[in-house]
């Protein structure tokens, strides 16, 4: 470096200006040609010259091999090091990629969506810092990165980019990502319904050298730390993030020692074009068609509202166009945006688990894919807007991309995977923060996130709260092991409930309610930051019903250790029991949406909410009455749903199924139905309006309106939306109460 | 040459017509939305989904919002089998969600015999 070190004020002026022309820049923000092209790199001249040479399948299938346990190995080193609660239940994935940033493997376990989109920073910072001498990217390199602006998911992931050398160049990159949780943004957890503008999202990490000669840099580490909740946390998992980055360039370097450079960059850059050409041949064996669903994200995570998203995946040829036009105008003091590369992502992660999942996790896979938006919507938002809760959109694009395959897949002569209803797809976790028992402070969420329903299929129902729906190797982790450590205890642990999954022929995978009962006298709390606590958030298939929606329930205003002590006869360990009995005298209960911001709870205090049951698969009368019984001796059905819905008839007392009496009981539902459905065109001139019911703010397209509706500010083009800033609930609640006051002081 | 293009509805290519699965219906032209050919029932989602919690006492008791959420149910003119169901907003056009391009399914899958072509699922038809 020292070689080219030239002290400005000597140089001649033309110099200086090429110099001031290549090297200031305001400021280096994410680059729109690298965060709006999801697609395969072109080759290098190395790969160029080692591929065209011919492949040797049998030697990169052995290379495959020991990269795959390498990544592995580092997987497993990394879980049991880290600290964060979301990694340790193995929300993290390792991956190699090739020089120019294109992810070629990914490890076998964890949440490889967080690999599929970093080839983003990887492009971001060899096009920024390798030839800039005050960065530059050299052996022992480690690059941390956590603002989702410049690739990855959402802020609270953090990942560790570490660059694989040969003879002086980059033939390689290795990262460990994960999901850290405390970034220090405006409410514990790095996400959260107060979150009301990209400064309120906490650190916000563009690629950042963190790491030099394969050590943790003192000074950086410490500004992470000091601005976070969870400084320990953070310590702990940049060390686990760097030892598995170590192990990781260590076993590629192994690799090339073994097998020879060419052989290593053919290999990775050979796997990736495998996947492209792979995903490509498989959309070109669909017919050509058109798909759409259309979803509501039913609350802003401040206030109640309709923002439609619509996605239309369309067959032709060999490509696949997906649409997101017509979906809700960005909001721009509201963190539940998305920005394209996101929508993308949950594209890619759909087909390699749901639809594809023979085929590796890679966004390889959607190479033929293109995308049409309409930009500064919810689905493409702007730079201006926050986007700590991009997950609500992102779920959605993940179960429309399951729910349009599994329709383009259903004739097919060749399918991949099973025909099945929508998973569940919303973040249900309780967040926390405050001071533990342990007088750290902390903020983080509960594993439960974890704990998704899986969709009905078209030969057997869906599994209960099996996995979430980005990933299918992780965990929700132990309650005990969350009392160890946080200061509340879970006063219900996995308890189903009745009614939470989708009907239908099979139904969808049902899911637990829990609540957490504070313990201790330090300031501590809770919020939740989920949709469908008014429309269902995910759909059945072919008749198949959706799941229900959900809540967040409370009982405050009363030490319930004191209650469980004195008088446990009435504590029962259910929502809905608590709930609908209150026998506990002078305790407030009061349910909520799916979206509460933080506040501190008091000793004995209950919170509770539930996870989501999958979509159900196909007509509820061709569901055997044999399953139906067994479903209500589990408690998954009401006796009602059981009866009324799937139209059973069975003894009360002995569940013995009258068979004659249910086939009657089926064909007059069957009759039922002939005699209330109505044509499509009476349908049309009675129950269809030309305007969104004024009930909620409606955003997005209705019907096929030209115009985007925007909520309380009217209606307008694509191209000429207005800013939505959202007034504060509280400013509209007190302005309500301010109008009552003042009518009721004109009456006295 | 018959192909499935859901669980329930069939699609004769030769004739260009949607089919019920069930009762072998000819419900209408396979170049339109299907979705026209057969009956719409608007329904209340809390008679799907009842609600856990008290519904006097609380807003958010488990169940769909009826103000903001309607089922569209579509049944099959003549046998009554429940084809699909819509999630929506009260007042909204059924969607069109699926749209083959049939001289495309021709082509592609014209080969394929109904029966082998969707082997898991004939294998559970009832
Ligand atoms: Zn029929």
């Amino acid at each position: 470096m020292s070689t080219n070190l030239v002290n400005p004020d000597t140089a001649d002026d033309q110099e200086l200006v090429d110099r001031f022309l290549s090297k200031n820049r305001a400021f280096l923000g994410p680059d729109p040609a690298i965060q709006r092209n999801h697609h395969v790199a072109a080759r290098s001249l190395h790969e160029e010259q080692v591929l065209s040479a011919g492949v040797d399948s049998n030697l990169y299938a052995e290379i495959r091999s020991g990269l795959r346990a390498a990544l592995d190995e580092t997987f497993k080193i990394a879980e049991m090091t880290v600290a964060s609660p979301a990694a340790q239940c193995a929300d993290m994935s390792t991956g190699y990629f090739t020089a120019a940033g294109d992810l070629s493997l990914a490890s076998t376990r964890g949440v490889a969506g967080f690999t599929v989109s970093l080839h983003y920073p990887i492009r971001f910072i060899r096009k920024y810092f390798e030839a800039d001498d005050t960065v530059g990217i050299h052996e022992g390199d480690g690059f941390l990165l956590n603002d989702a602006h410049y690739g990855g998911i959402h802020s609270p992931d953090q990942h560790l980019f570490m660059p694989i050398f040969h003879d002086g160049e980059i033939v390689s990159w290795c990262v460990c990502a994960m999901h850290e949780g405390e970034i220090g943004a405006r409410v514990p957890g790095g996400m959260g319904p107060m979150i009301e503008s990209p400064w309120d999202e906490g650190l916000r990490g563009s690629p950042i050298k963190m790491v030099e000669n394969y050590a943790l840099k003192t000074d950086l580490v410490t500004f992470f730390q000091n601005s976070c909740r969870e400084p320990q946390t953070m310590l702990a998992d940049l060390k686990a993030r760097l030892a598995a980055c170590c192990r990781m360039e260590r076993r590629g370097k192994e690799h090339i020692a073994r097998y020879g450079i060419d052989s290593i960059v053919g290999f990775l850059r050979s796997n990736v074009e495998f996947m492209r050409d792979e995903g490509r041949r498989r959309i070109a064996e669909l017919p050509d068609g058109t798909v759409r669903t259309q979803f509501y994200i039913d609350d802003t995570m401040r206030e109640p509202a309709l923002l439609k998203v619509m996605y239309c995946f369309t067959v032709k040829g060999d490509k696949v166009i997906v649409d997101l036009r017509g979906s809700s105008p960005e909001l721009f003091n509201r963190p539940i945006n998305s920005l394209l590369s996101t929508q993308v992502l949950g594209v890619a992660i759909t087909l390699a688990h749901h639809i594809w999942p023979d085929m590796p996790c890679a966004q390889a896979i959607i190479d033929c894919f293109e995308f049409i938006t309409d930009p500064g919507s919810i689905a493409d938002c702007s730079d201006q807007v926050p986007v700590a809760l991009c997950i609500q959109p992102m779920f959605k694009i993940m179960t429309a991309a399951e729910l349009a395959f599994a329709k383009l897949y259903f004739g097919a002569p060749k399918k991949y995977g099973k025909t099945k209803a929508g998973w569940f797809n919303q973040p249900a976790a309780i967040i926390y923060g405050g001071v533990t028992q342990h007088q750290d402070s902390c903020g983080n969420m509960c594993g439960d996130l974890n704990g998704m329903a899986g969709g009905a299929k078209c030969d057997e129902d869906g599994e209960h709260s099996i996995a979430p729906c980005f990933g299918a190797n992780v965990d929700i982790g132990e309650s005990e092991d969350a009392e160890e450590k946080l200061p509340f205890i879970y006063a219900i642990s996995k308890r189903i409930w009745p009614g939470n999954c989708g009907f239908g022929k099979f139904r969808g995978g049902a899911a637990y309610e829990y609540g957490l009962m504070r313990y201790g006298e330090q300031p501590f709390g809770f919020q939740t930051f989920t949709g469908g606590s008014y429309f269902p958030s995910t759909f059945g298939l072919y008749g198949g019903y959706a799941c229900p929606t959900y809540g967040t329930v409370r009982v405050r205003g009363k030490n319930l250790f004191n209650v469980l002590k004195e008088t446990p006869e009435l504590f029962e360990a259910s929502m809905a029991s608590i709930m609908n009995d209150r026998l506990i005298e002078g305790a407030e209960y009061s349910s909520h949406s799916m979206a509460v911001a933080f506040e501190l709870y008091p000793e004995g205090e209950l919170f509770m909410t539930s996870q989501g049951g999958g979509g159900g698969y196909g007509d509820v009368l061709d569901r055997d009455p044999e399953m139906v019984i067994k479903d209500l001796e589990e408690g998954l059905i009401r006796a009602e749903t059981a009866s009324d819905l799937y139209g059973v008839v069975y003894d009360a007392e002995t569940y013995a199924i009258d068979e004659a009496e249910t086939a009657k009981r089926r064909t007059e539902i069957l009759k039922g139905r002939l005699a209330q459905g109505i044509s499509w065109d009476e349908f049309m001139a009675t129950r269809v309006n030309p305007e969104p019911p004024p009930a909620v703010p409606f955003f997005g397209r209705w019907n096929n309106s030209e115009e985007l509706y925007c909520g309380p500010f009217g209606k307008a083009l694509p191209s000429e939306l207005p800013p939505i800033i959202m007034p504060d609930p509280k400013d509209v609640e007190i302005q309500q109460l301010k109008s009552q006051l003042a009518a009721l002081q004109t009456l006295s | 040459m018959k192909v499935l293009a859901t669980e329930y509805l069939r699609v004769d290519l030769q004739k260009e017509m949607w089919e019920c699965d069930r009762c072998d219906h000819v419900l209408g032209s396979a170049r339109e939305n299907y979705k026209r050919f057969l009956l719409i029932h608007d329904r209340n989602p809390r008679e799907v989904h009842h609600p856990l919690l008290d519904p006097e006492r609380y807003r958010f008791c488990f169940s769909p919002d009826p103000e903001v959420c309607v089922i569209y149910e579509f049944y099959c003119p003549n046998c009554g089998l429940m084809m699909d169901v819509e999630y929506t907003v009260p007042g909204h056009a059924p969607l069109h969600d699926l749209e083959l391009d049939i001289d495309s399914l021709k082509e592609k899958w014209s080969g394929s015999d109904l029966q082998a072509n969707s082997a898991t699922t004939a294998a559970f038809r009832s």
